[in-house]
């Protein structure tokens, strides 16, 4: 058998959507409310970018990075993602995984990683600007 | 259950957060999410079956494929909140979109 998930015997279920992180209001976290599920393993991924990469304000400084990470819960690890390894040093996600991420009372949230732009020069711990798709899995 | 909401400022209709909601969850009050992000004061305009032309509208992609950047906000003027699409088009190159950023590092490194 080839990729097998051990739930302990329960059905996964998985709650599936977008959020945006805007420029007037970049988001710190994303939360998601009234899950009916323990959280078990979450996928983000930027889907599309609002800004361009430079030129723009504090916020959209990672504008146009393809990025992704993908978080185990159980395991305390998150890794992340990006097609461009050189432009940005990601870092603290060891920390992230473990207090970065909160559920209680059916609420996830889930906190940026902090990373390092060498556009700006500077570390950010918000997520980028634009549109994610996040994918929560659990039992 | 499915669930689209858009936060926004109930004065000049400037959009703070959108998000959507597929699968095992249940109806939260919007003022929940308003709290979590952020921003208690922001009205909300939510959709709790999923509407095509509204998610067309949302779409990254035109009718025709083609793909695009999404900027919402909401017209606060009339009796009832509007949603207002504005599109800007993705050109596709076969450019490296990421050559500017080279050129950068290589300036930096150059500069030691």
């Amino acid at each position: 058998m080839i990729g097998r998930v051990n739930t302990g015997g329960g059905k996964i279920k998985s709650v599936v959507g977008t959020f945006t992180s805007n420029k007037s209001a970049a988001q710190s976290t994303f939360s998601v409310t009234g899950l009916k599920f323990k959280p078990k393993f979450i996928v983000v991924r930027l889907l599309s970018s609002s800004n361009e990469a430079d030129s723009e304000d504090y916020g959209s400084c990672f504008g146009t990075i393809d990025a992704g990470q993908v978080i185990d819960i159980d395991a305390g690890f998150a890794v992340y993602m990006t097609k461009r390894t050189d432009l940005n040093d990601y870092s603290g996600w060891a920390n992230m995984a473990l207090s970065g991420i909160t559920f209680a009372d059916g609420t996830l949230t889930i906190k940026a990683g902090r990373a390092y732009s060498t556009i700006c020069s500077d570390y950010h711990g918000h997520w980028t600007i634009g549109t994610y798709e996040y994918r929560i899995y659990g039992v | 259950m499915y669930i689209r909401r858009v936060f926004y400022d109930p004065t000049t209709g400037a959009v703070f957060y959108i998000h959507t909601q597929h699968g095992d969850f249940e109806y939260t009050q919007p003022a929940v999410m308003a709290a979590l992000i952020g921003c208690p004061d922001a009205a909300c305009m939510e959709w709790e079956t999923e509407d095509a032309a509204i998610e067309a509208a949302f779409a990254g992609t035109d009718s025709d494929g083609n793909p695009r950047r999404v900027n919402v906000s909401v017209d606060v003027s009339g009796e009832e909140p509007q949603l207002v699409f504005e599109y800007e088009t993705i050109e596709v190159t076969d450019e490296d979109p990421y050559e500017i950023i080279d050129i950068l590092t290589k300036e930096a490194a150059a500069d030691g």
